[in-house]
């Protein structure tokens, strides 16, 4: 987080431009995060790409960004070596994705978007990013704390309808004592390392995650059917960010790409074509794709593939859930069959899809 | 109400809240009225529909109606009675042999009826012995038949043993008393929601593996951990339950059967079926085992037929408890599969007593290697043999069609290899540990040592429960 600007509710969470850092959690290995000089993690200099190489700009948050892995190990990395082979020309993907990159962030973020000249724009959502749809800023508590107040129904830049959760009400008064202290109680045991590491190897049983996962009020609204209203309250946020980054797109002529990326508890329902009755792992996707052609924009299908890959859930971290290396070499596969047989990519020799 | 049908936190907080009123005043009147009170409202926070509760009633009101019969004399309805109750008690339960079309159109309350049913049984048959007329109050037969303590998953008290509890005055818990149940109660709750969810965890994660592609080892392997693990996530699920539910009662002041006694200890299966759910199988050895061996005997009466009718009303008698299980035909296998292990069991001491003598026979069954691969195999039969309690026709397909043929033989012998050592070490481990004295008393007896131990219980159970939010598996047995 040292390489991270995660207080300027103007620009959203932004890199430090041609810094470095590490983090190691507790799941994971230490990992090296570099940016380039204008603060994303990718290799490419701030600037157009050579003549005849078809640029794709990623947007998305942390999975896009490659949370916990290494870049050359992200699917950012590896989708432009696999698109190139398989199109028979140069494909590169220009990772603007950023740890914590909500929707509501993205409308302040286009000019950014369009600078590399991207052929595409491809914006690779996950349903935590639905979720937390219209948050700009982190919810670290530090941060978030100080700016809740002065952003809660104010405008957010460019963003005018993106805003801030507000808070929920601190509980007051005698009554509230004993609900707090066993709040504060359970949170500060869910702190604990130990308690990290039996829910690592709990987790690491699918079934088990699973049941707790669906078991969680809110974490698994967007399984649930029908879709419950906070779902549906979200997908307004992500409705209104998508439009002004459509119309951004669709006035430079960039063709919009959106496709979601698979959790965790979607990847094992589908990788064992099984889910219990009142939940469906590809609700969210179809609700998506209404939204995005109704804006005029394309929506890719990644899920299809993932009936064919076996044990895809041991492809994320147990507890963390983000996607382990091997977990992005699958999301590779995924995303880049869904944008081949797609269509949205073009062919060989030329720069329309 | 959710949770409150299984050993979860509000059950049990429930249960402590009957014990709190029913202790308030020693008067029978005042438990009885608690207990009464507490099982209706118990009903209805499960089933506030009222409509739902109807068909139940109705099976109740059938009972009742033929235990009064019994007692004004009249004739044969002992056997009506017990002819409409199994009949209801099949149409209500959807067994799939009956017409679909016959089937009531909406959703009714069912939870337990399958205890209530054997409750209701046993007062109709009871009624009708010779000398066994007695005067059931109707207030008496609700509070009985509709004990929340006994109404989920049992035990199946009989009604001798209940009516004189209820109608005694109750004894106020003592100190000892209390410690001794709130420490049952810890160690239920923990079988229930720790180490059943991790066995049940291992045992769906295997399934899982098996239904995927994969090498032929590590798909025995699977197939081992899916049979091997299921028979202790049982164990722990209902006898934790039953710990529960025994605790509770004992707090009110009411002694319940125990259902269990250390079942994986058994070195034969017929000793297995003395030990695990006791109540169920006594229920059955009085009122079918003995009843079909008598007219068996009494119809054809040869002294050379008697252990061959022996045999056969062990299959019958167990092969019932296979199928009262469940509705569809997994259970009919289920039932041969009991029915079949109990038999062979039967005939194997037959054969052997024949051959060898009595004497000798038993000399061999108390050799410690005889018991400890008679351990292993009737524990890997038991094991066996569950696949068709828990799984429809589908899942038992992709099971066996996972592993294959030689995998799955594999897996069950390694199965018994294991079931064998590892048994013979926990009987052997538990006889030393039991061993130690401290001050002339089991160490592990001291209630220092009692203490410690349920304290590491409750606080396991309770990060596992309100700090990680782990969902445990439902009381599997509740719904039969």
């Amino acid at each position: 987080m040292a390489c991270l600007i995660l207080n300027d509710p103007h620009t959203g969470v932004r890199g430090i431009p041609r810094s470095s850092c590490q983090q190691k959690d507790l799941e994971t290995r230490l990992v090296d995060y570099r940016f380039n000089d204008c603060g994303f993690r990718t290799n490419q200099p701030c600037r157009p790409g050579p003549a005849g190489l078809f640029r794709i700009v990623l947007i998305g948050s942390s999975m896009g960004y490659g949370m916990h892995v290494d870049q050359s190990q992200s699917f950012a990395a590896r989708l432009g070596p696999v698109l190139s082979a398989r199109l028979q020309r140069p494909v590169d993907v220009f990772n603007e994705s950023m740890q914590w990159a909500f929707p509501a962030s993205w409308p302040l973020r286009t000019d950014a978007m369009l600078q590399p000249h991207p052929g595409m724009i491809l914006w690779a959502l996950t349903p935590f990013d639905i979720e937390n749809a219209r948050l700009i800023l982190p919810y670290v508590p530090n941060v978030q704390a100080e700016l809740l107040a002065p952003l809660h129904g104010s405008s957010g830049g460019a963003g005018q309808d993106a805003t801030v959760a507000p808070a929920p009400p601190a509980p007051h008064g005698l009554g509230s004592i004993p609900e707090r202290a066993w709040n504060r109680l359970i949170t500060t045991l869910s702190r604990d390392q130990a308690t990290f590491v039996l829910q690592h190897y709990l987790y690491r049983s699918q079934s088990q995650y699973l049941a707790h996962t669906l078991s969680q009020v809110g974490a698994s609204d967007y399984l649930q059917v029908p879709a419950p209203a906070a779902l549906q309250d979200n997908l307004v946020v992500f409705a209104r960010a998508l439009r002004q980054v459509a119309a951004r797109a669709r006035a430079a002529n960039v063709p919009l790409v959106v496709t979601l990326l698979p959790s965790r508890p979607q990847a094992i329902m589908l990788s064992n074509h099984t889910w219990s009755q009142g939940y469906d792992p590809n609700q969210l996707g179809r609700l998506l794709r209404r939204i995005v052609e109704a804006d005029g924009a394309r929506y890719v299908d990644m899920t299809p593939g993932l009936e064919t890959m076996p044990d895809a859930g041991q492809n994320y971290l147990s507890v963390d859930e983000h996607p382990t290396p091997q977990g992005h070499r699958m999301l590779t596969t995924l995303l880049a069959n869904a944008l081949l047989r797609s269509g949205a990519l073009p062919a060989a020799g030329s720069n329309n899809p | 109400m959710s949770g409150l049908d299984g050993g979860t936190v509000s059950f049990i907080a429930y249960g402590l809240i009957v014990v709190l009123l029913a202790n308030c005043s020693r008067a029978p009147a005042w438990r009885f009225a608690v207990l009464l009170a507490a099982s209706v409202l118990f009903i209805h926070l499960i089933e506030p529909r009222t409509y739902a509760l109807i068909p139940l009633a109705g099976f109740l009101a059938a009972g009742y109606l033929g235990v009064i019969a019994l007692r004004c004399g009249i004739r044969h309805a002992t056997v009506v009675g017990v002819i409409v109750l199994v009949g209801a008690y099949a149409w209500l339960k959807q067994y799939s042999f009956l017409p679909r079309q016959s089937f009531l159109a909406f959703s009714y309350f069912t939870l337990g009826l399958s205890y209530i049913f054997f409750r209701v049984l046993h007062l109709v048959i009871d009624a009708g012995s010779p000398g066994a007329a007695r005067n059931i109050r109707i207030g008496h037969y609700l509070a009985y038949t509709l004990n929340f303590t006994t109404l989920i998953s049992g035990p199946i008290q009989r009604y001798e043993d209940f009516a004189p509890q209820i109608d005694q005055q109750g004894l106020r818990p003592d100190l000892d008393t209390i410690g001794a149940q709130v420490e049952r109660l810890i160690i239920g709750f923990f079988k229930v929601n720790v180490l059943g969810l991790l066995f049940s965890m291992i045992q769906i994660d295997a399934l899982a593996e098996l239904a995927r592609p994969g090498d032929a080892v590590p798909k025995a392997y699977a197939a081992w951990r899916l049979v091997g693990c299921y028979p202790f996530f049982l164990y722990c699920n209902f006898s934790g339950y039953i710990d529960i539910v025994i605790a509770l009662a004992r707090l009110m002041g009411l002694k319940l059967p125990e259902n269990f006694n250390r079942p994986f200890s058994a070195t034969s299966f017929i000793d297995f079926w003395n030990r695990w759910h006791i109540t169920l199988s006594t229920w059955l050895k009085i009122y079918v085992y003995n009843p079909l061996l008598i007219t068996l005997m009494r119809r054809f009466p040869a002294a050379a037929m008697e252990q061959v009718f022996g045999i056969l009303c062990f299959f019958v008698t167990f092969f019932l408890i296979g199928i009262w299980h469940g509705r569809t035909s997994e259970y009919v296998v289920f039932g041969i599969l009991q029915g079949g292990g109990v038999a062979l069991n039967k005939l194997w001491q037959v054969i052997l007593t024949r051959k060898l003598g009595r004497k000798p026979y038993r000399a061999l069954a108390a050799r410690p290697l005889y018991a400890m691969v008679a351990r292993g195999l009737t524990f890997t039969w038991f094991a066996f043999s569950l696949i068709w309690f828990w799984a429809g026709w589908p899942q038992i397909h992709a099971a066996f069609a996972g592993a294959g043929v030689t995998g799955w033989l594999a897996a069950l012998l390694a199965l018994w290899l294991i079931a064998t050592i590892a048994l013979a070490l926990w009987e052997s481990a538990r006889t030393r540990l039991l061993a130690i004295t401290a001050q002339g008393a089991p160490l592990l007896a001291h209630p220092w040592s009692r203490t410690a131990f349920v304290t590491v219980l409750a606080t396991i159970a309770f990060l596992m429960v309100a700090v990680l939010s782990q969902p445990a598996p439902g009381i599997v047995y509740r719904t039969f």
